[in-house]
């Protein structure tokens, strides 16, 4: 087994025992979807405004977990046994399957809701792609970040302000992207967004894992 | 057998414009231990965190070598150990789960048989399924010296050794700093005068001159 999955392995058995990113992700989720269906009420959306809804409620839910799994090494003081046990980008890897793979589920769990709360929502599997996609950068953007500011005191309030100008370029692809797909747009004209994501989502893992041996010791 | 050896050459450390301490250099390898003493706030965990590559120090370089060709930084991880009293192991794992990620980590291949000695050595075993977050300070301590002792690295650092111990937790570490001597390069950090007699070599930080 890769040092990486073994990484992957015990923030998951971590999370199934301590559940703080998931119920955190899933009390933001539903309280965000339900503040939104108060103030529609019976009125249909347009596809701009679910597309945005939908991505709020998407990035606020991963900026309010996904730094935990760096900080929280810190934080509970296990740091120092982690260094001594793996290299870095074993720790950074393993960190951002983690990240990827949940924020995958819980952007599954949002579209679901808004699949049955929100009429002019209709997910395809073009959207399903973008969201995949959008989910793989946005775990990689918050894992990086994280990695970044976890040595930092306040590192809730640097952790939005360093990803939100990273991540720009991403939620304006993936905002157009969405609205294409659930217009029922072809691949042809979605070709550009999906290279420009994928471009974007390997450039920055490469660009982290050369990174995170700088950030590693102090 | 490989020989492994560490150079720590004229490491200065400033905080803030402060000196912490200036110019320490020291040889160490396999079978021979050295001490790190020195006054409250000499920089004595500070240099075990520089010795490991945790903190940079502000001048000066730490080498590791294996058949005196160097080994890199980023791996020097798996043959390096630490217990200090002030990092924590996975609370919400058993005992046996943060030695088996360990084990895992280290890619060492150890048989249950001598996992289960080893935490009857540390008076773990009968707690060896519980979570740690119900440990005690001491008993926590315990398992990182457990851990360190299945690993069996080539470099063991520890700062302040006998920390949260008791006497029968005492003597235990006791017997394991004269043992690993034989196997590995002990470098620890400490204040007690009673935790000198195991070293071949003292590194007094209070009598260097920072100007």
């Amino acid at each position: 087994m890769s040092y990486s999955n073994i990484i992957f392995l015990k923030d998951v058995k971590s999370e199934f025992r301590t559940r703080v990113s998931f119920n955190t992700q899933l009390l933001f989720t539903i309280t965000t979807l339900s503040i939104i269906l108060f103030a529609v009420g019976n009125e249909s959306i347009s596809i701009p405004t679910t597309i945005s809804f939908y991505w709020i409620v998407s990035i606020f839910a991963a900026m309010s977990g996904l730094s935990r799994v760096f900080v929280k090494e810190e934080e509970r003081g296990t740091f120092l046994f982690l260094f001594q046990l793996a290299s870095s980008q074993s720790v950074f890897i393993g960190k951002l399957l983690f990240n990827a793979i949940f924020t995958i589920l819980v952007n599954f769990f949002i579209l679901i809701l808004f699949s049955l709360f929100i009429d002019t929502f209709s997910a395809n599997l073009f959207f399903i792609l973008v969201m995949i996609l959008g989910s793989i950068g946005i775990a990689s953007v918050s894992t990086i970040v994280a990695a970044i500011i976890s040595k930092v005191n306040s590192s809730t309030t640097l952790y939005t302000v360093l990803s939100f100008p990273i991540l720009i370029p991403l939620l304006m692809t993936l905002i157009q992207a969405s609205q294409l797909s659930i217009e029922g747009a072809f691949f042809s004209e979605m070709r550009g967004h999906f290279s420009f994501m994928i471009g974007y989502n390997i450039s920055l893992i490469l660009i982290s894992l050369y990174l995170i041996t700088y950030l590693w010791s102090e | 057998m490989k020989i492994y050896s560490l150079l720590a050459d004229k490491i200065s450390k400033t905080f803030n414009s402060q000196k912490i301490f200036k110019n320490v250099s020291f040889n160490a390898f396999v079978g021979n231990s050295i001490a790190i003493t020195g006054s409250n706030g000499s920089g004595k965990s500070t240099l075990l965190k520089i010795l490991l590559k945790y903190i940079h120090p502000s001048k000066g370089d730490v080498k590791y070598f294996c058949d005196n060709k160097e080994i890199e930084s980023q791996i020097i991880y798996q043959n390096i150990s630490f217990v200090a009293p002030y990092f924590n192991l996975y609370e919400e794992f058993t005992a046996l789960e943060n030695i088996e990620l360990a084990i895992k980590l280290k890619s060492k291949y150890i048989s249950n048989d001598l996992i289960n000695d080893e935490l009857n050595r540390f008076s773990l075993f009968n707690h060896s399924k519980k979570e740690v977050g119900h440990y005690s300070s001491g008993m926590k301590q315990r398992l990182k010296y457990c851990i360190a002792n299945i690993l069996k690295s080539d470099f063991i650092f520890i700062d302040e050794p006998t920390s949260n111990l008791d006497d029968e937790g005492k003597k235990i570490v006791f017997d394991f700093l004269k043992e690993i001597q034989s196997t590995s390069c002990l470098i620890y950090a400490t204040n007690e005068k009673d935790e000198l007699q195991f070293a071949n070599e003292i590194v007094d930080l209070s009598l260097l001159n920072l100007n």
